[in-house]
């Protein structure tokens, strides 16, 4: 269990979640007044005894209104009166950048939510930051020194904040400059203007504030190279993606979606896709697994990467996430083979355009 | 009490103006605060500090308890005080503030009842003292 979240939670808690087996790849905590502990690890969920044991939702450990009040009272150090902001948005960012949901009684003024009163449940989810799990996916969205706009595409879960986070931070650690609009602080992780994740040296953060705004004061105030933002969905924010394309910054983004078919049956990310503002679509799935990279395709739809179906096998049964220490996950998470030059991904994208085959959606 | 109220003061400015978390505010007003007062804050600030498995409101009793004997505070007084710790870190800022001058309330009007008595048996005594002294002149006459 992270120190940081163990220090938040109370001893007893603290105490059951050490005995899980395998608590370091605990991703998920849910503390719900009156209600089992519930935990999420290794992509499974269960109700833990005092133990650690999965076991059925009446023999687990049953969270009282006290243990509540004390894991809050940790995690706002005694002062939940200073993250009135964060209340509002339901959540907090701790030490760590893990972050904490907060359900309760909202107070409403003026039509919208002041604050939570009587907090009832608590979801702690655990951050991870994995480092080189971009590594292989870096030289498809570059042509020599220039990186090309790249959207990730997948439904939720399959890791598009951890390759969109990693991105950063290779790219940074390069020299380029990067402006990133972290709207709901989930990819820098920011507290107390310190980012507890590493985004490299090269990356100013705008966080707290709508992901539009967040575009334009970074371009405006800090002439990045790259603007990143995590999960595109309101007309404004594309409308804010086509103003930096336009005004010379490449983009970096994730968007919810399965497929290319998807992507093109709703309006703007149709409209991105056919006036070629992104030139990478890198998709991703969570069919055997977070992490694992379906397809890339350029802005013609031409296919620069397909998944093999018989490397999927590698992955499945692995149990973790992201293990870069283990082979078989990184193979996972960028598997070799498919349609392409079986060499390996050197070079990868200037022999790929003639050897893929076209996506046709573009047509 | 005016050391109690001073440092009310000054808790209710840092949480309306500043949000900075308690046991940091805490400590600040101790500082400023200084006497047994001051005491009673920066050990709370220190406990909270620790984040151990108690809430705000049980180390604030514990820490008063433990320095009452020391103090001049009635009971009636310390219920005024461990009701305002029952709040403590649990309520937004408006509700925070509003509770802090609840108590700065409470020990204003003490003070002045208090001030109302001291001059009320002031007079008194000055007055007992004059009639002593002229009853000690005529029977030495």
């Amino acid at each position: 269990m992270r120190e940081e979240i163990r220090r938040c939670l109370s001893d007893e808690i603290g105490d059951i979640l050490d005995k899980i087996k395998g608590s370091d790849q605990i991703q998920e905590v849910r503390l719900r007044n009156g209600q089992p502990l519930w935990v999420r690890a290794g992509g499974r969920g269960f109700f833990p005894d005092a133990a650690g044991n999965a076991v059925l939702p009446e023999q687990g450990k049953i969270i009282s209104k006290r243990d509540i009040k004390v894991t809050v009272s940790k995690l706002s150090a005694y002062s939940l009166y200073a993250f009135e902001e964060e209340l509002c948005r339901g959540f907090l960012t701790i030490e760590g950048g893990h972050r904490v949901g907060f359900c309760g009684k909202a107070v409403m003024e003026g039509g919208r939510i002041k604050t939570l009163h009587q907090i009832s449940s608590l979801n702690i989810r655990v951050a991870r930051q994995v480092f080189g799990c971009a590594e292989k996916i870096l030289p498809f969205v570059q042509e020599g020194d220039r990186f090309l706009s790249s959207v990730l595409i997948s439904p939720p879960g399959c890791g598009k904040t951890t390759l969109l986070r990693e991105m950063i931070r290779c790219l940074s650690r390069s020299g380029i400059t990067i402006g990133v609009a972290d709207e709901r602080g989930e990819i820098a992780g920011m507290r107390d203007g310190l980012a507890q994740m590493e985004l490299g040296p090269c990356t100013d953060i705008m966080y707290g504030c709508p992901k539009a705004q967040a575009m334009e004061m970074l371009l405006r105030s800090m002439s990045p190279e790259i603007i990143a933002a995590d999960e595109l969905g309101r007309e404004e924010e594309y409308e804010a993606v086509e103003a930096m394309v336009h005004g010379g910054v490449e983009i970096l983004c994730t968007m919810h979606g399965s497929s290319m078919e998807d992507i093109l049956r709703r309006k703007l990310p149709c409209h991105m896709a056919r006036q070629g503002m992104l030139k990478r679509y890198i998709f991703l799935s969570a069919d055997r697994g977070a992490g694992i990279v379906e397809r890339i395709l350029d802005e013609r739809g031409t296919v620069l990467f397909q998944r093999k179906e018989e490397t999927a096998d590698v992955a499945a049964g692995s149990g973790n996430d992201f293990d870069f220490n283990d082979n078989n996950a990184q193979r996972r998470f960028f598997c070799p083979a498919g349609e392409i030059s079986s060499g390996g991904f050197e070079g990868a994208g200037a022999g790929l355009r003639t050897a893929g085959k076209s996506h046709g959606l573009f047509v | 009490m005016k050391e109690l109220e001073r440092a009310l003061g000054l808790l209710e400015n840092h949480m309306a103006y500043l949000s900075e978390p308690l046991p940091e505010v805490f400590f600040s007003i101790s500082c400023k605060t200084g006497g047994m007062v001051g005491l009673i804050l920066q050990e709370t600030a220190e406990e909270m500090a620790r984040r151990q498995q108690e809430t705000a409101e049980e180390i604030w009793e514990r820490v008063w308890q433990k320095y009452l004997p020391k103090t001049y505070f009635t009971a009636v007084d310390l219920e005024a005080i461990l009701h305002f710790g029952q709040t403590l870190g649990f309520l937004d800022q408006k509700q925070q503030v509003g509770s802090a001058k609840l108590l700065l309330g409470y020990l204003r009007e003490t003070q002045a009842s208090l001030q109302r008595k001291l001059e009320k048996n002031g007079r008194l005594y000055y007055g007992m003292g004059m009639l002593g002294g002229i009853l000690l002149v005529v029977v030495l006459l």
